[in-house]
């Protein structure tokens, strides 16, 4: 939920809260208010009749709702201040009064005092009060919601702004984030304590990425050394069979180590994206120009290579990594593929399908990604391949997925 | 022929020397910029390796100066860094071939050839090796005039082998020349074999003797010894 929604919903909720209080609270202080005035009212009243020689004498039974009324009694009964109801039948509604009885000694008697004071204007002046009161809230809190909306997207804009701002960096490794300054302290903290944490992050991977970059640069020539010293060795003649035969397994081990050395630093470069050149590749076009290479592999194992490249696949991508992406999935293919075992190359505007006979993966197929993932480690190789498959797909966007049912491995490469 | 190695790793710079002299070729050794600076401006060399890594200075800026030396040199980068950028750069300055850092010996000393032949005035394409002769300008071969038909991959590995003659080439070495890195992890030495048997069976139905020798667990030799 965003966080503008999750503000409205208590903001609303509390509102609700407030209102139903306020009003509540309102009626019942404006009511005591009003009936405190008319109890005072009676009690001047009352004192002013009883103080002085008030004798109204008024015979009719029924008594108007308003006014003063006397009578003239045997007894004296209960004095009472009390708030009751006159039923109006002709209207049909109640009508609702307050009614003060006093007595006064007269003459051996006493004058019974009746004020009546409506208390309909009160009720009404109180309805009128809530609804206005209610109908001022409802409007003030459509007004609030509203200017909060607009307001909270222009408060928050410097917050997406930075948000899209690293969602857009994709060359995080070279370029720095470089997220504004805000007039909001807050957004401004955030983007300097982002543009911080960047640049940490960023130090952390080039000496990470140089460290790859330099061990593997600095083993160059040691092992440029040893190979050449070993090469120059096998070349000599008059080498007995056994020494000759261990030198070969050194020259051989060497060069695996040439190898994955330049598979780190290829990669370590490859995430460090240093490979630019963009230019737009047809992979179709890469994968039929490496056909000729990888058919003569495959006739050593007699694998039936078959070709449906029904369109262009294009890409804007740097032409050497496309050929090593091509190189790589054919590699794969090819390597863990079984003697009289097919390839099927399918090629689609927007997807790339390698689909290889092979043995049952003994991973997930998601791991065959990992690096030095391998299915099968009695087959060489350096166990690399899908990783850098997988870095290339990422670099330029492009979706790669492993899977294996029944022997037969898919790999698909889409838009 | 006259080479100007300009090494600053004295081990490879020696070991070049060492795999090059057998071949004819008379070696200059230069560890610096400075050096190799002045043995460009004194001396005149049929072809130069070049380290772009080179004390007091890149060996990129060389270049120039011996295109200024109007000798005609062949000119064959090599270095450590193996990054495309430095190939396309190498290259762009007037370099005729690149190397990188490992290399193999055989590669080295096929590379050096193939800049000479390039390079030669009179246009001399083509390379005898006793019946057998190889015309490079139309990737074909001859066993005593008769043309024979080998693949591209068969002349490669021909061509490689009239280069290193009597040296012996490694699986290894002729596996990175024929397939590069993409062959790295397939198995190679398998194609290999099966490519040479071809050209060996080729060879000596054309009347050819069969000069191609299977060294004991290191790989092939072509000979006439």
């Amino acid at each position: 939920m965003k966080l503008f929604k999750h503000y409205n919903k208590w903001f609303l909720k509390i509102i609700a809260l407030l209102l139903t209080l306020g009003c509540i609270s309102i009626f019942f202080t404006f009511r005591f208010l009003f009936s405190d005035e008319l109890h005072e009212q009676l009690q001047f009243q009352k004192k002013q009749l009883l103080s002085n020689n008030y004798t109204f004498i008024n015979p009719a039974n029924q008594l108007p709702i308003e006014g003063i009324f006397s009578e003239i009694v045997n007894t004296k009964g209960l004095e009472t201040t009390a708030e009751t109801e006159y039923y109006n039948k002709e209207e049909d509604e109640k009508i609702p009064f307050i009614e003060s009885v006093f007595y006064k000694p007269y003459k051996a008697q006493y004058i019974k005092f009746t004020i009546r004071k409506s208390t309909i204007e009160l009720e009404e002046l109180l309805y009128t009060l809530i609804v206005t009161i209610i109908f001022i809230f409802i409007l003030f809190t459509a007004i609030l919601y509203y200017l909060n909306r607009k307001i909270s997207a222009n408060l928050f804009a410097p917050f997406f702004n930075t948000i899209e701002v690293i969602k857009q960096n994709q060359t995080f490794a070279n370029e720095p984030l470089q997220l504004p300054e805000t007039k909001i302290e807050e957004f401004t903290l955030l983007n300097r304590t982002l543009n911080k944490y960047d640049n940490n992050m960023r130090n952390d991977y080039k000496k990470a990425a140089q460290f790859t970059d330099n061990a593997s640069h600095e083993m160059q020539t040691p092992i440029a050394i040893i190979s050449n010293k070993i090469e120059s060795i096998l070349g000599i003649e008059n080498i007995d069979n056994n020494t000759q035969k261990e030198l070969a397994e050194i020259f051989e081990t060497i060069q695996q180590m040439k190898q994955t050395n330049d598979t780190l630093l290829f990669l370590s470069r490859l995430e460090s994206k240093s490979f630019k050149n963009e230019i737009e590749c047809n992979l179709k076009q890469t994968l039929i120009s490496k056909m000729e290479f990888y058919r003569q592999f495959g006739m050593l194992h007699n694998l039936d290579i078959q070709l449906f490249l029904i369109t262009d696949f294009k890409v804007k991508m740097n032409s050497d990594l496309a050929k090593i992406l091509i190189d790589n999935l054919l590699n794969n293919a090819i390597k863990h593929n079984i003697s009289d075992g097919y390839i099927k190359l399918n090629i689609t505007e927007t997807t790339i399908t390698i689909e290889n006979s092979g043995l049952p993966l003994n991973k997930p197929a998601l791991e065959m990604f990992n690096r030095f993932e391998r299915s099968n480690v009695a087959i060489h190789g350096s166990g690399l391949g899908l990783s850098i498959a997988q870095e290339i797909c990422n670099l330029y966007n492009l979706s790669i997925e492993y899977s294996e049912s029944n022997n037969i491995h898919i790999i698909k490469i889409f838009k | 022929m006259r080479i100007l190695i300009i090494e600053d790793e004295k081990h490879i710079s020696n070991d070049i020397e060492k795999y090059l002299k057998p071949e004819g070729f008379k070696c200059d050794t230069s560890f610096n910029y400075l050096d190799a600076e002045d043995k460009i401006i004194s001396n005149q060399y049929d072809i130069i390796l070049l380290d772009i890594t080179l004390p007091n200075g890149s060996g990129l800026d060389l270049i120039p100066i011996i295109k200024e030396q109007k000798n005609n040199t062949g000119i064959l980068i090599i270095s450590a860094k193996n990054s495309i950028d430095d190939k396309i750069n190498g290259l762009d300055n007037g370099a005729d071939d690149y190397i990188t850092k490992p290399f193999y010996l055989t590669e080295i000393n096929a590379r050096i050839k193939s800049v000479i032949r390039r390079r030669q005035h009179d246009n001399v394409t083509e390379i005898t090796f006793e019946e057998i002769t190889i015309n490079a300008n139309e990737k074909s071969v001859y066993v005593n005039k008769q043309l024979i038909n080998l693949t591209k991959s068969e002349y490669d590995i021909f061509l490689y082998f009239v280069a290193n003659k009597n040296r012996l080439v490694t699986k290894q070495a002729l596996a990175d020349h024929l397939l590069g890195a993409a062959g790295d992890d397939l198995n190679s030495y398998d194609l290999i074999y099966s490519h040479i048997k071809n050209l060996r069976k080729k060879l000596i139905e054309a009347g050819a003797k069969d000069y191609i020798k299977t060294m004991y667990a290191t790989g092939y030799k072509l000979t006439n010894q």
